[in-house]
């Protein structure tokens, strides 16, 4: 799996890329705790190559809008594919998070 | 007409992308859908991953066996380990809880199959037995 962050006006967006599991989730977990230590405004998680997500992942993605809302700045995730979603719907949080088809789209919600 | 095969691979969670892949090529080989491939995947991963964080407390190298027998249109995957036996309420069926351990691996495998069951009998460690019922096309051929 392959974590990257890139920089976009207020946003801050990480690219996960690959399978999240119990192995792989702490550098997805290391990149959102960065920004989050350095009160990032906006996070965008850009999911659309992440072909496999466990509850580990999942997990993971709810510690990083903890701590976002914590500092009351805004979590978004975007470009989660069918089979993603489908742990999110299973894990009841498919409301919980904002969710966006894609960063696009995500970056234009950011206040 | 029933078939049998067997991993065994140690609690290394590294190891979890290696039973993915030889469980989805099983799907495929069922004539599962990506869908419904997807899906056995995660139990087996889900399944996998409570046993090295609770069973093993994330100790690296303890033996974990999953078995997988298909009998007609039935399918059961066995997952023994030989670690410390869940609390039997944790492992009551309940809601997707974030905030207690494995408290969303568990619902996700119940999601999935269509039974779960926890042998808690072994001198040591769990049986967890878990079955998918297959639809009349598919399966063993």
């Amino acid at each position: 799996m392959d974590v990257a962050v890139r920089h976009d006006g207020r946003a801050a967006i990480v690219e996960v890329q690959g399978e999240v599991d119990l192995y792989s989730a702490p550098k997805m977990r290391e990149a959102l705790v960065g920004l989050t230590d350095g009160r990032s405004p906006a996070v965008l998680v850009d999911l659309s190559r992440v072909e496999y997500m466990d509850s580990s992942g999942v997990a993971t993605l709810v510690e990083g809008l903890q701590r976002v809302r914590q500092y009351g700045g805004q979590f978004k995730l975007a470009g989660l594919a069918p089979a993603i979603r489908d742990v999110f719907r299973f894990a009841r949080l498919e409301k919980v998070f904002d969710i966006y088809e894609d960063t696009q789209a995500a970056l234009r919600a950011v206040r | 007409m029933s078939e049998t095969f067997q991993i065994e691979v140690s609690s290394s969670p590294r190891l979890l992308q290696v039973v993915r892949a030889a469980v989805g090529q099983y799907g495929r080989l069922l004539d599962f859908t990506e869908e419904e491939t997807h899906r056995l995947k995660t139990a087996v991963d889900e399944a996998l991953t409570n046993i090295i964080r609770h069973s093993y407390g994330g100790e690296a190298g303890q033996r974990i066996v999953v078995t997988f027998l298909l009998s007609g249109a039935r399918l059961e995957i066995l997952l023994r380990d030989f670690g410390r036996k869940p609390d039997p309420a944790r492992v009551a069926p309940r809601e997707p809880d974030l905030s207690r351990p494995g408290g969303l691996g568990l619902p996700l495998i119940r999601s999935v199959m269509d039974e779960v069951e926890f042998d808690l009998s072994p001198e040591r460690g769990t049986l967890l037995r878990l079955v998918k019922h297959l639809r009349a096309e598919r399966g063993a051929r």
